[in-house]
């Protein structure tokens, strides 16, 4: 809606809307990204993959996700 | 020749970087191969590893073989180039593939190593063999339009696991097959990767040093370099519980960054 407070976090380094705090699990899925694959930072920390259930994307937060890039 | 390698200007590592292990030669090591031969890696000794014969469908973008090779050992091909081009060059070949038995052993008999893998399984072997050696290493990947690179430093700098714990279980060779390598991309980050092996052996700090470079050239392309750092719980040894406060000491100075 026009009228709501948009709230946003950086996603690799640009702007990205989030209407309200959101499991970074959502987020990986809204973004189409496999947590098998990924590696994810948050304000510069490393999350670990064992912590993805109970991480929450809150405004403002700087969130770095990272895809493995395996071949050659 | 052991030389100092600074470490950020705080303190120093002792490394020598005379003995540079390249680990495949297909879309990354060719073109990270050619630049180190080109910069004078002549007086540096190459150690040159693949398990696999040249086929014609390389020829595009391993630019270094030619038609007449298919069917020949990359690595005696290769060798066969580089010696033409540059006589009085010391290369070391092994046409085997690096696996668990022999790893170890052929990474602790070099300084510097290019991990120019073709897929997720070898690439952490690489990672753990220079854990456990304290060997130097750049990491590259590639798969269609997009190249990654990361230089890890062990004990000091994010190793691989650090950074995505275990290999993606899908199969990133059938990836490949899907998207294919697209050369400029792959010639970008292996170029990238020999001229991290050439600041490690000016003992200089590789640029890429504990930060990953992805560079997408699809869509709307970006490069992007992310610092990232040891986690807790890795068992590379990087991650030091004083870090971590003197991370969170320096964070409200850099917001944003």
């Amino acid at each position: 809606m026009l009228d709501s407070i948009a709230t946003s976090i950086t996603l690799n380094g640009d702007p990205y809307p989030l209407d309200r705090d959101t499991a970074l699990t959502a987020l990986l899925e809204r973004l189409n990204m496999r947590r098998g694959r990924v590696a994810v930072e948050i304000n510069h920390e490393i999350v670990p993959k064992a912590r993805y259930d109970e991480t929450m994307v809150r405004a403002g937060d700087h969130v770095e996700i990272i895809n493995f890039v395996g071949g050659g | 020749m052991a030389l100092r390698l600074s470490t950020g200007g705080r303190s120093t590592t002792e490394v020598a970087t005379e003995r540079i292990l390249i680990v495949g030669l297909g879309g990354l090591g060719v073109p990270a191969l050619w630049a180190l031969a080109r910069a004078g890696a002549q007086r540096k000794r190459l150690t040159i590893v693949d398990p696999d014969p040249v086929e014609l469908s390389n020829l595009a973008r391993q630019v270094i073989y030619r038609s007449r090779d298919a069917g020949t050992p990359k690595v005696d091909a290769a060798a066969r180039w580089l010696v033409e081009r540059f006589p009085d060059v010391n290369v070391e070949r092994h046409p085997i593939a690096l696996e668990a038995s022999n790893a170890a052993r052929l990474v602790a008999a070099h300084d510097f190593v290019i991990d120019a893998t073709d897929n997720p399984a070898a690439k952490f072997l690489i990672n753990d063999a220079c854990i456990a050696a304290r060997t130097p290493f750049v990491y590259g990947g590639v798969v269609g339009m997009t190249g990654q690179a990361m230089t890890v430093i062990p004990g000091e700098t994010a190793c691989i696991r650090c950074v995505f714990e275990t290999p993606p279980d899908d199969n990133e060779n059938q990836s490949c097959r899907e998207a294919g390598i697209v050369g400029p991309v792959a010639g970008a980050i292996g170029e990238m990767q020999a001229a991290e092996a050439m600041r490690a052996w000016r003992a200089q700090r590789p640029l890429l040093s504990g930060k990953i470079l992805t560079y997408d050239a699809s869509g709307p392309a970006r490069v992007r370099i992310a610092a990232v750092s040891p986690r807790p719980g890795c068992g590379c040894g990087a991650w030091k519980p004083e870090s971590r406060d003197a991370r969170s000491r320096r964070e409200p100075q850099s917001p944003g960054n």
